[in-house]
Formats: structure tokens, C-alpha cells, sequence
């Protein structure tokens, strides 16, 4: 949130946040980045745009004043993280454009620190936020709800989504990525296919993360949609990309990462209710190549063991 | 080995409880009626959500077809939604009445249908948030547990933390480990997982810290030093919630009963008579999430079970932890009250509630219904079964 200062903007409420909390970088979602490490997921409020189902409408369209707000400096935030052996941190639940400048100076301060920066985005964000997104954090999520202006019109509040298709593909070039859309059944599942063919056209190693609609906010009578339907038309979009998960629902059976030469399971997920997964297996090499056929998967960074960096903060008196 | 069933709708899988991996349900050789069984009440009643008035319909409806399903001799039932809307939604005093009315209806609805006889536990009073304390500023790690309401874990606190505790309002007291274990006692998991210190927030505030829920909080749990009881099971005996599951199996053997827990009900809303039972240990009240839930089912006080108030909860939660689909909890409890009745008694039991995990942990029962709700988003319904039972 900004407000106009003479003839420039400013943020209103810098390095206010709604949440601190460590997770799994997989239920973030990144299943590409860091797998197995711990991050210190932030996030502030406020979002730029209105999607019918958000998940997090209370905090992402919320007013100044109806929610909480922490106020945490950027070296006592990367303190947190350290001090709670998280690896990384991951600014998500909002758009962190909307908070921009507090981001930029956290992902230096954590920069200095060793901790990599990460965020989720629905990318509809200047050329120039887009560039400053970019190097303040290494691994994204963009959230590409669909592939047709009249989707985004509709549901999202914006009239043109070619800036988000443009920063997408400037991210893809710079940074690791990963994408996300949110499915409704009869609404933009005959998007499937054009937006698997948009991500094979910039890399078809980008994870897509394919999301069951959760009906919330102003979509909340809706039906839930048919978890076979849309995976039968997943499956047409598999030939395309090798990595395609299906979640947003507990118990998916397509959260696991399998070896696109050989097709054996290399990392194996679970979705215990939520948008992402728990790793539970990680069975690629140091290089992160195929145990059974030596194929390198596509991973930045490489596993990081969930408790290695609890050591020395005494938060744990029973050795894990 | 123990198992459960993931439905979410038109779509459901088969995990083993212990490692969370699907089952090949024939390779397995799990007993195909339990599990058609639970698949079959599950299917027919999708948990509609912790926001939708009729959640409170679908514990009685699931525990109606249960009931008529397996013939259980004990149920387990918990009415959950007044605890947790009550506390994330601004309601009038007309509201909160329909909700109570609602909750009460459905309890004398499967009683009356079912005959059971009926032991009704209201875990306490919400009161008015009156503000929060916030552990953000420590220099140590302020943490709380989304469940727990009145108490903080406090980690590595700088002599300076806690100087400024002791003046910040709405702080009761500040526990060091060594001076609550030498008061309490403890289990070996409790008193290892236990904070370096415990924050006990006053009466109507509750905290701000790392791990606490973004959504917006109109009321708390209440400083509840006892609890309303209702039973007919003449002179049960209940003099605190620890003395429930020996009320319980000292009577099931010659009368079938119903075990049901009201969230957020105390003296003050519970409908019709009541006894009150103690809620509280020295200065420690239940807030109606896992401690209360154990300490009835186990009949054990919260301290004799694994899990404190305030514990780093997700430095455990590596990939090696077993029981993924069941939280924090590292195993389910040996002593619950499901779990004695079915290796100590024979007597068939089965739960349905909706404090999700909550239910087939504390209920412990040969088969459990639950809601697989999440920071109040719903994810699916969920059944577990006890194999050895099937």
C-alpha cells in the first residue's frame, strides 16, 4: 500500500506484516527450490487484485486497521529465521508488491545473512517493479489464473493480463520459477493446454502447480470441481510439461516429482490439506540426478535437510 | 496398522496412518466392510465447511449413519463450530444464541434417535477479546500453536525479555521449565519438548507471535476453572475433566453411551442441567484444544501427556515423522479412550466430529469421521479405521 508523497509514493506501512511462521518451502508452493528446507513464510496485506475465490480475502482485502499487523525491522526478521532454523525466507499470503520497498530491504538484509529470498506474485506488477522483484528474490511463484482476458476481467478485477504474460517471461528469464493457477471447472479449464503450451514456450522445465478450486470468499457457494475431470485434462498437458502438479486438496495423488526420462518417482510428496505438499522422500543424487537412469532434474539450489539448521540456537533440548 | 480414507468428493485414497503412504487396499488385506463402510458415510456427507451453518447438522447426520451403520456401544462426538467461529467471527448476542440453539438441537437430536446415554462436556466460556499480547519484540522466540489461545512458548528469552514481560498488560505470568515441572510433574515428551518458559496471557487477551493465525479475533477462550457436565449416568463420579474416562468405563459395560464435547460452551450458554467439574490444575485452565481434548479422553491430566503448551512443534515435523495426516502428534495416544475400550474391553466404539485430527486422536475410536479443516479451510472429510478392530 502506497501513498503519493509530492511527486513520488512512498509505502504506507513499511515492514508491517500480518504472519511469521516457519513451513515447508512445498507448501509454499516450490517444489523445485530448496526442497526439504524450512522457510520463514511472511507476508503483509493488501493485493491488486480482487480474485473471486482468494483464500486470504480477510488479510488480502482487508482495510488498514482490521487486521493485525507486526511491525518487524528486516534484521530482526532474518534474525527470527536464523534463530528458528529456517533456510530461507518466503514472502507470501498477499501480493508482496504492495509492499515492495520493505521486501527489497529484508531480501538484503537476508542476503547478508546466507538466506535466500523467495515470493509469490500474481505478476501484474510494472516493468520496473518487475525488475526490482527480480533481484531481490531468487525463486518465484507467479500465479497465472488463466489464459484469456475475459477470465481475468471477470474474476480477477484487471482488464488486461498481457503484463503478467510479459513479466513472466522476463522472471523466466532471470530467476527460477515456478507457476500456479487456480482451476474452475467450466470457467478456465479449457485454458489448460494454452497455458502448458505458453510455460514449453519460454522452458518446460518450470513446475506448473495446477490448483483445485477451493470455493472461498466471493466464489464460496460454489462446487467444488471434479478432481477426475480436470486431471483427464491434465493429462493432455503432461505430454507437454514434465512437471505438473495437481493439488489443493489432501491426499492428492500428483504432488511427487517423477523423472521425466524414466518416469521413476524421485521425490515424494504428500498433500496433507493445502496448496502445496510435504516432502517425505528425496531420492535424487547430490547433483541432483535420477537415482535409476542418472537424468538431471531441474532443482535450484539443492536439498537442504529440514532440521540442519537448528543446530546452536538451543530451540531443540532433544537432539533433532 | 491403521488407516484412512481422504475423501474430497467424488475422489478419495486410502493412506496408512502411520507413514501416510497410499494403500493398495487388496495388497493391504484391509477388510473390505469397515472400509465400504467408511467410504459409504464419508461419500454421502462431505464435510461442509467450519463457516456453513449446517457443519453442525453434518456431525449429527454422520453420526446418525455411523450409529446405524456399525452399531457402536460407545460414540464420541464433538460439536465444534462455537468454539471456532466464536472466536474469528463478530457476532451479535442473537447470533451466538442461534449458534448455541443449533448446537443444543443437534445434541438432543441424535440422543433422542439414538438412545445412548448421553455424557455432554462443555469445554468453557468465550469472552471478549480485549487485546493481544505481543511476543514479537522479544529478543528470545515468542511461539504459539494456531490451537492454543492463552498460552505462549517462550525460547532463548534475553534477561531484558523478561523484565519487559513482567510489565507488558495482559501477561498473568511468566513460568520458567524448571519451576512449572517442579510444580506440575510431567511426562519424559512433555518436560522435553517443553519452552524454556510459558507465557499464560490474562483473561481476554490472547497472543501475537510466531505461528499465530493472520484472522482477524473477536473472542477468547475464558479463564474457565470449571466446566459444565451433563450425564445420566447417575453418580458418575466427575469431579474434574480427568475423571470422565472412568465415569465412562465403569458404566459402558451395561448401558451404551455417548461421549459429547461442546467447543465453546461453558456455564454460561450450556442448555438444561449441568454439574460442574474442575477445569483446571493449580493455575493452569484448559482452552479446549489438544490439553483438553487428551485430558478427557485419556483421563490424565495435560501434563502426563507428550504435547505442551508453547513446544516448537515444526522442528519435529521432518520427513521422517510418522503420522503425517494427524499434526503435530507424533504417535496416536495408547490411552485414549477409544483406543482402551477396544483393547481392554471388546467394546465397539466410533467418533465423528468436527475439530478435525482432534477427533480420531482424543476419540480413538474402531472408526472415526472427521472434517479435514486446516486454518478453517476445509480440504476434505476424513475417516479412520482401526484395522485390528475391522
Amino acid at each position: 500500500m502506497y501513498i503519493q508523497n509530492g511527486d513520488g509514493i512512498e509505502e504506507r506501512y513499511p515492514h508491517h506484516y500480518t504472519t511469521y511462521v516457519a513451513v515447508h518451502i512445498e507448501s509454499v508452493p516450490f517444489f523445485h527450490a530448496y526442497p526439504g528446507s524450512r522457510s520463514l513464510q511472511i507476508g503483509s496485506r493488501g493485493c491488486n487484485f480482487d480474485c473471486h475465490y482468494c483464500s486470504n480475502a480477510y488479510v488480502a482485502k482487508s482495510l488498514p486497521g482490521e487486521v493485525y499487523m507486526f511491525r518487524l525491522a528486516p534484521k530482526r526478521l532474518v534474525n527470527i529465521a536464523k534463530q528458528t532454523g529456517c533456510h530461507n525466507i518466503v514472502f507470501a499470503v498477499n501480493e508482496p508488491v504492495v509492499s515492495l520497498p520493505s521486501l527489497i530491504e529484508v531480501a538484503k538484509e537476508a542476503r547478508a545473512a546466507g538466506l535466500p529470498m523467495g515470493c509469490l506474485t500474481n505478476g501484474y506488477v510494472t516493468d520496473e517493479a518487475v525488475d526490482m522483484l527480480s533481484s531481490a528474490c531468487e525463486f518465484i511463484n507467479i500465479s497465472l489464473k488463466g489464459f484469456s482476458q475475459d477470465f481475468y476481467r471477470k474474476y480477477t478485477g484487471i482488464s488486461d493480463f498481457s503484463p503478467v504474460l510479459r513479466n513472466i517471461r522476463k522472471l523466466a528469464a532471470k530467476n527460477h520459477i515456478e507457476i500456479t493457477t487456480p482451476i474452475i471447472q467450466g470457467i478456465n479449464d479449457h485454458e489448460i493446454i494454452d497455458i502448458a503450451e505458453f510455460i514449453a514456450s519460454m522452458d518446460k522445465n518450470i513446475p506448473w502447480h495446477v490448483f483445485r478450486l477451493l470455493p472461498e470468499y466471493k466464489m464460496k457457494d460454489e462446487e467444488y470441481p471434479s478432481i477426475q475431470v480436470i486431471n483427464e485434462k491434465l493429462e493432455e498437458a503432461r505430454e507437454i510439461l514434465p512437471y505438473i502438479y495437481f493439488s489443493n486438496f489432501v491426499g492428492s495423488a500428483w504432488v511427487s516429482t517423477h523423472c521425466p526420462a524414466c518416469g521413476q518417482k524421485v521425490i515424494e510428496r504428500f498433500n496433507l490439506g493445502g496448496c502445496g505438499g510435504k516432502m517425505v522422500k528425496y531420492l535424487l543424487d547430490e547433483d541432483n540426478r535420477c537415482p535409476d537412469c542418472g537424468n538431471q532434474v531441474h532443482i535450484h539450489g539443492n536439498y537442504t535437510q529440514w532440521n540442519s539448521g537448528d543446530a546452536g540456537y538451543g530451540l531443540c533440548s532433544f537432539g533433532c | 496398522m491403521a488407516y484412512a480414507v481422504l475423501d474430497v468428493r467424488e475422489w478419495d485414497v486410502v493412506v496408512d496412518l502411520d507413514t501416510g503412504a497410499p494403500v493398495n487396499v487388496n495388497e493391504a488385506g484391509i477388510d473390505s466392510s469397515m472400509l465400504s463402510m467408511a467410504r459409504q458415510v464419508i461419500k454421502g456427507h462431505p464435510y461442509p465447511g467450519d463457516f456453513a451453518p449446517e457443519s453442525m447438522e453434518w456431525v449429527t447426520d454422520t453420526a446418525l449413519r455411523l450409529w446405524k451403520a456399525y452399531d457402536p456401544h460407545f460414540m464420541f462426538i464433538s460439536y465444534a463450530q462455537p468454539g471456532i467461529l466464536g472466536g474469528v467471527i463478530d457476532m451479535t448476542p442473537d447470533d451466538w444464541n442461534d449458534i448455541v440453539d443449533r448446537q443444543c438441537k443437534n445434541v438432543d437430536r441424535f440422543i433422542e434417535n439414538t438412545g445412548y446415554t448421553p455424557v455432554v462436556v462443555g469445554l468453557g466460556d468465550m469472552v471478549p477479546l480485549k487485546g493481544y499480547v505481543n511476543l514479537s519484540g522479544l529478543d528470545g522466540i515468542g511461539y504459539v500453536r494456531r490451537a492454543n489461545r492463552r498460552y505462549a512458548g517462550l525460547f532463548n528469552p534475553s534477561d531484558n525479555d523478561l523484565v519487559q514481560l513482567s510489565k507488558m498488560p495482559g501477561v498473568e505470568r511468566v513460568v520458567s521449565k524448571r519451576d512449572f515441572i517442579n510444580l506440575f510433574g510431567a511426562a519424559d515428551g512433555f518436560r522435553r519438548r517443553f519452552p524454556d518458559y510459558l507465557v499464560v496471557a490474562e483473561e481476554g487477551y490472547g497472543f501475537k507471535a510466531m505461528g499465530t493465525s493472520t484472522r482477524i479475533g473477536y473472542r477468547t477462550i475464558a479463564r474457565n476453572e470449571s466446566i459444565p457436565v451433563y450425564t445420566r449416568l447417575g453418580d458418575a463420579g466427575i469431579h474434574s475433566l480427568v475423571d470422565v474416562k472412568d465415569a465412562i468405563i465403569r458404566n459402558v459395560s451395561h448401558q451404551r453411551i455417548a461421549l459429547i464435547l461442546l467447543d465453546g460452551i461453558g456455564v454460561e450458554d450450556f442448555r438444561g442441567q449441568y454439574d460442574l467439574c474442575d477445569n483446571s490444575v493449580y493455575w493452569y485452565t484448559y482452552c479446549q484444544g489438544d490439553d483438553s481434548y487428551l485430558a478427557i479422553s485419556c483421563g490424565k491430566h495435560f501434563q502426563y501427556n507428550d504435547y505442551p503448551p508453547g513446544w516448537l512443534d515444526f522442528i519435529e515435523d521432518s520427513e521422517a515423522k510418522k503420522y503425517p495426516y494427524d499434526g503435530f502428534i507424533e504417535s496416536s495416544p495408547p490411552d485414549s479412550i477409544g483406543n482402551y475400550l477396544r483393547t481392554e474391553t471388546g467394546v465397539t466404539s466410533a467418533a465423528v466430529g468436527s475439530r478435525s485430527t482432534f477427533t480420531h486422536l482424543a476419540g480413538g475410536s474402531d472408526i472415526c469421521v472427521e472434517c479435514c479443516c486446516c486454518g478453517l479451510y476445509n480440504y476434505g472429510t476424513k475417516a479412520v479405521i482401526y484395522k485390528d478392530q475391522a
